[in-house]
């Protein structure tokens, strides 16, 4: 009973912790509402406590009605409004996994919930991204094996299970029985490893995207959408969130000219807000999206041609002679957005990635199809080499390559129909008019990153002319006053400008290699079109973060932690048929290295011992082999036998070894346990007369059978009494006491000759 | 041949069958390989290597939960209708260091060859090389043949997705002796309570009966020293023949039996046995005479027993000519039980 109380209990408390342990997964994924966060704050704890105390409640009808309200406000959600299926999913498996856990339980109870705990997990594995996922599931899969074996052992002890509070000290037996089962959770964890890991490497990515296309979108904001509002943006600049990893060889590092992530460009302004209106764009269709009921698409990675180089206008007005060191590879690691942008170092070229097609707009930034918003990977080549400034000073805007239309070059000519005198009149005091636009641009830029200070929390007074109160009266602002500044003084200068909007590289991570890119490192610049190119200004004077594994402990112990996520997005989330395809192609080429490397140790062997009679035939051409060949073949034939003859042999041992163990074992008896030898003989006597005893008999049974078998008219005394005494004498021996005495062993002798003397005779009879 | 004789080496002597839970869990494993592979995300493809895990640490260790156990039984020696008996099953774990977890023990039971019963008792633990018992509690509802068929060892440890077992035949039979009931105390007159018969015999007993020369094969013990002096040779007691107290039942004639409804035949029969019992409690001899049956008074236990194996499967027939054929060779009557039944 006590026993029972205990397993009742124990089971109650794993249950709650895997509930726990599953809703953490979820928490860590960073994709859970206050109002979910709050309802998992509250009941959980509390509903914990009122467990231990035995004050929960069974009230089936609530507890329905309840799930059946989630149920329709699930749907409401999901058809209502535009939140991720995902999330909606998530946020009612929370909902049901509360309202179960706050209601008294039964066995169907702490099943459903065991079962609920896993669709979080699954759930959870849709949202999450970095590696506290994997944390979690170490732990789940602990949990849940530790859970489940509870589960089963009071399957058939107990129907009901409620919190007992008269639970003793814990017995031998319940601590060698706690030992046991964590033992257990233990090898389950190393088996589901093995399993995960084996279904992880080999388990074809098919991607068919079945439903994936109707139901998943994305999940984070980005924060960086077609408009610039200069009073209201700000927020974003405080965000530390991650955006992206941009991976890029160390050498190639030191190669970086330019730090601007680039995603699109604004030319429309009007004086408080930029937006990118009017874009045409250009698809380039790689993989035909099959627009049926189910969506059903299978996705591969499919290289798309974004820009195409005039290389000898570039030599000839640039001096730019393109060869491999002009370009950067970057490999992009992109979290969930709300906007389909691809981004990059600026002058994208040639882009690789997962998806069916891609749409390259007018001003060269690329935009994913729709229902793309996910987690994407892709590489992305930019040209890095910038012309030199002598050259680039030496142009005009229309002179040198015919790169645009001139509707374009009109539309970021454009001004805001507001009062721009104050501007205008600072622009000329800056430049001089007849200076080329290069020169323009450079002292502008200089101009306002001197003069002016780079400041987040801007009280802005004027709000129809926020860029001459920047200007005139704040003189500190964002990036987006300074680039929103520049451009419009340029354009009064009549000059081609647009902003630039992305991100900036800032934060370098030494240990793997890559930049993390954060929300808090948006960023806007701008663009001049000198010569028929668009060249990046930059006037912000913002202060760059240095790295922070250098500054402390904290910083290093970051940095480590985002290491690891980061190795967690590009080798576990980032697997796939690809990856599969690149590791079959390297072990095929280890093993033709290992191969050959064999085929040399063998071939010394072979030039020093072919001479030999017996290996001659090997060095006999046949077949238009020559005799390398040959032995590289009948080596490999030499291989496959041998290694069939080691599985022939290690499967033979196991036989040998099975059967053997059970000689050993009879032979064990015989040597260890003298005492019931002769019961033995006495089987081995009566099986010589037809009478077998049964492996599920015990000796009692077999004697009754005996008894009960041999006709009472041939069951004489003597033989009835040798047999009795004979079995008891087993039980005796088995069980107890030794044969020591010289008595008995005569008596024994002789019980078992009388035996043989009876059966004989029943049997002539 | 040869190759399936190899195979048998590899091949459990178990069989698996799934729990309704195990089924939802392999259909949901299904399902989230699917989904995997429909997604492409890695992190599902884990939860689906956590499934397989988890069903493959089921299997393994059940297997070794089952391995190297020992089970052995005690019925009782005796078994009455309508009593509760106990069967005691022994779980002895015989694996080194490993124990052994949720063994569910059960035995297929059928009585008077009507449907077949499964009932199961349960050992939570049985740690390494130790022992355990645990009790199934039997209540037969008729007298007659209670049959032990098989014996089923089944584990759904450790996590309850499948049942692994194995059953293998006893063949048991119990004899369900009659329901023994409260009668009330009955006042017999002679002879059916006392010997009938007042000849003395010499042989085993404590009344003296004579003195004899000690002749080889006598007891030492019965030596009579003074006697021996007295008459120069050695002299030795002789003992008269204990003679006991008996009543000797008759079920005959067996056609009055047949003429009572299925309750009477039953409460007539339990009645006899509670009577004989009662009478044997008193140190009475008993012994009972049908047409297929005749046991003489006797105050063993293993008579009684015997008697109470025939009531347990007594039906009753027609024809016979027992009842003459005792006459001749008995000469007084014995106790018709069914009147004595009737009149109660």
């Amino acid at each position: 009973m006590e026993e029972t109380v205990k397993l009742q209990n124990i089971t109650l408390k794993s249950v709650w912790g895997l509930a726990s342990l599953s809703l953490i997964s979820l928490l860590l994924t960073k994709e859970l509402g206050l109002l979910e966060i709050f309802l998992i704050f509250i009941f959980l704890p509390f509903g914990f406590y009122f467990e231990l105390k035995g004050k929960l409640f069974k009230k089936r009808w609530l507890e329905n009605s309840l799930i059946l309200f989630l149920f329709v406000l699930t749907l409401f959600l999901f058809l209502g409004t535009k939140r991720s299926f995902l999330i909606v999913i998530a946020d009612f498996l929370i909902g049901f996994i509360l309202l179960k856990c706050t209601f008294k339980k039964d066995r169907k109870d702490i099943m459903q919930i065991i079962a609920l705990s896993f669709f979080i997990l699954l759930s959870a594995s849709t949202l999450a991204l970095d590696f506290s996922y994997f944390l979690c599931f170490i732990f789940y899969v602990l949990s849940a094996a530790w859970t489940l074996t509870f589960f089963s052992l009071t399957e058939k002890n107990l129907k009901t299970i409620v919190f007992d509070q008269k639970e003793q000290a814990k017995t031998p037996e319940i601590k060698t029985l706690y030992k046991f089962i964590a033992k257990n959770c233990w090898l389950t964890l190393g088996l589901v490893f093995i399993f995960s890991i084996a279904i992880f490497i080999f388990f074809p990515r098919m991607s068919l995207a079945v439903f994936q296309g109707a139901f998943l979108g994305p999940v984070q904001t980005a924060g960086i959408s077609d408009k610039m509002h200069l009073v209201q943006s700000g927020k974003i600049f405080e965000d530390p969130a991650i955006v992206m990893r941009v991976e890029i060889q160390p050498q190639d590092r030191n190669r970086l000219n330019s730090f601007f992530i680039r995603g699109q460009t604004l030319s429309s302004f009007d004086g408080i807000e930029w937006k990118a209106e009017g874009k045409k764009g250009k698809s380039n269709v790689q993989d035909a999206y099959m627009s049926r009921v189910l969506k059903i698409q299978k996705i591969i990675k499919n290289d798309f041609k974004i820009l195409d180089w005039d290389r000898d206008a570039l030599k000839k007005e640039f001096g730019l002679n393109l060869n491999e060191r002009s370009f950067l590879t970057q490999k992009i690691y992109l979290e969930s957005l709300n906007n389909y942008l691809i981004f990059g170092l600026p002058w994208i070229d040639f882009l690789s990635a997962k998806l069916p097609e891609v749409t390259i707009l007018e001003d060269h930034a690329i935009l994913r199809p729709p229902n793309f918003g996910g987690r994407l990977f892709y590489e992305a080549r930019s040209l890095i080499e910038r012309p030199k400034e002598t050259l680039l000073s030496k142009k005009t805007v229309e002179s040198g390559i015919k790169w645009e239309d001139q509707e374009i070059i009109e539309k970021n000519l454009k001004l805001p129909k507001i009062n721009l005198e104050k501007i205008k009149d600072l622009a000329q005091e800056i430049v001089s008019e007849k200076e080329p636009p290069y020169i323009k641009a450079k002292k502008i830029e200089r101009y306002l990153s001197k003069n002016y200070t780079y400041a987040l929390n801007i009280k802005t007074k004027n709000f129809s002319n926020p860029t001459e109160e920047f200007l005139f009266k704040t003189k500190a602002g964002h990036c987006e006053y300074f680039a929103s500044a520049m451009a419009l003084m340029l354009r009064l200068e009549n000059i081609p400008t647009r902003i630039a909007t992305g991100f900036i590289l800032n934060e370098w991570n030494p240990s793997g290699n890559y930049y993390t890119v954060r929300f808090k490192d948006a960023h806007s610049w701008v663009e001049v079109y000198i010569g028929g190119l668009w060249i990046e200004f930059d006037p912000s004077p913002r202060n760059y973060v240095p790295d922070l594994a250098k500054t402390s402990l904290l910083g290093k112990i970051k940095e480590k932690m985002d290491y690891w996520n980061f190795l967690w997005n590009a080798y576990i989330l980032g697997y796939d048929m690809e990856s599969q395809k690149k590791l079959a192609k390297t072990v095929e080429f280890k093993s033709n290295q290992l191969s050959s490397k064999l085929d040399r140790t063998f071939g010394n062997w072979r030039s020093k011992y072919l001479k030999a009679e017996k290996l001659k035939f090997m060095s006999r051409k046949r077949g238009g082999l020559s005799s390398p060949e040959l032995f590289t073949r009948n080596f490999l034939w030499f291989l496959a036998f041998v290694l069939f003859i080691g599985v022939g042999v290690g499967l033979g041992t196991i036989v040998l070894y099975k059967k053997m163990k059970f000689y050993l074992y009879k032979y064990k008896i015989k040597k260890t346990l003298p005492n019931i030898a002769f019961y033995l003989t006495m089987l081995k006597i009566l099986k010589r007369f037809g009478f077998n005893k049964r492996e599920s008999e015990t000796p009692y049974e077999f004697l009754y059978k005996l008894q009960k078998n041999i006709s009472p008219a041939l069951l004489n005394n003597e033989l009835d009494s040798s047999l009795v005494f004979l079995t008891e004498l087993f039980y005796k021996a088995r069980f107890s006491t030794l044969i020591t005495n010289k008595e008995e062993t005569s008596n024994i002798k002789k019980s078992l000759e009388l035996l043989r003397h009876q059966l004989k005779k029943l049997k002539i009879l | 041949m040869i190759f399936f004789s190899f195979l048998k080496h590899f091949k459990p002597p178990r069989s698996l069958g799934f729990t309704p839970f195990g089924a939802a869990v392999v259909l949901l494993t299904v399902g989230v390989g699917l989904a995997a592979m429909n997604t492409g995300n890695n992190l599902v493809y884990m939860v689906f290597g956590m499934m397989l895990g988890l069903i493959t640490a089921s299997g393994i260790l059940s297997e070794i939960n089952l391995r190297h156990l020992e089970i052995d039984w005690i019925f009782p020696m005796e078994v009455y209708a309508k009593k509760t008996f106990t069967i005691r099953m022994l779980v002895r774990n015989q694996k080194e260091k490993i124990p052994s977890f949720g063994i569910n023990t059960a035995l297929e039971i059928s009585l008077n060859q009507k449907k077949n019963e499964w009932v199961e008792t349960n050992f939570l633990m049985v740690s390494a090389k130790s022992q355990k018992n645990s009790d199934i509690q039997i209540l037969p509802e008729k007298r007659g043949e209670l049959e032990i068929k098989a014996l089923k060892i089944e584990t759904q440890f450790p996590f309850s997705f499948f049942k692994k077992y194995f059953i293998r035949p006893i063949d048991k039979k119990l004899i369900v002796y009659p329901q023994l009931i409260q009668i009330p105390h009955l006042s017999l007159k002679m002879p059916y309570a006392e010997s009938q018969t007042a000849d003395h015999q010499k042989g085993f007993g404590d009344s003296f009966w004579g003195i004899k020369e000690f002749s080889e094969g006598d007891n030492p013990k019965n030596i009579l020293w003074k006697s021996s002096a007295k008459f120069s040779k050695l002299m030795v007691r002789e003992t008269e023949k204990e003679r006991e107290k008996e009543i000797f039942v008759t079920l005959l004639p067996e056609e009055e039996w047949l003429q009572l409804k299925i309750e009477e035949l039953e409460a007539a029969i339990s009645f006899t046995a509670s009577f004989l019992d009662n009478i044997f409690k008193q140190g009475i001899a008993v012994g009972l005479i049908s047409n297929d049956f005749i046991q003489k008074p006797s105050t063993d236990r293993k008579n009684l027993i015997q008697i109470f194996t025939f009531l347990a499967l007594f039906s009753p027939k027609k024809g016979g000519s027992r009842q003459r054929a005792f006459k001749e060779n008995w000469g007084e009557p014995p106790l018709e039980i069914l009147s004595l039944w009737k009149k109660q």
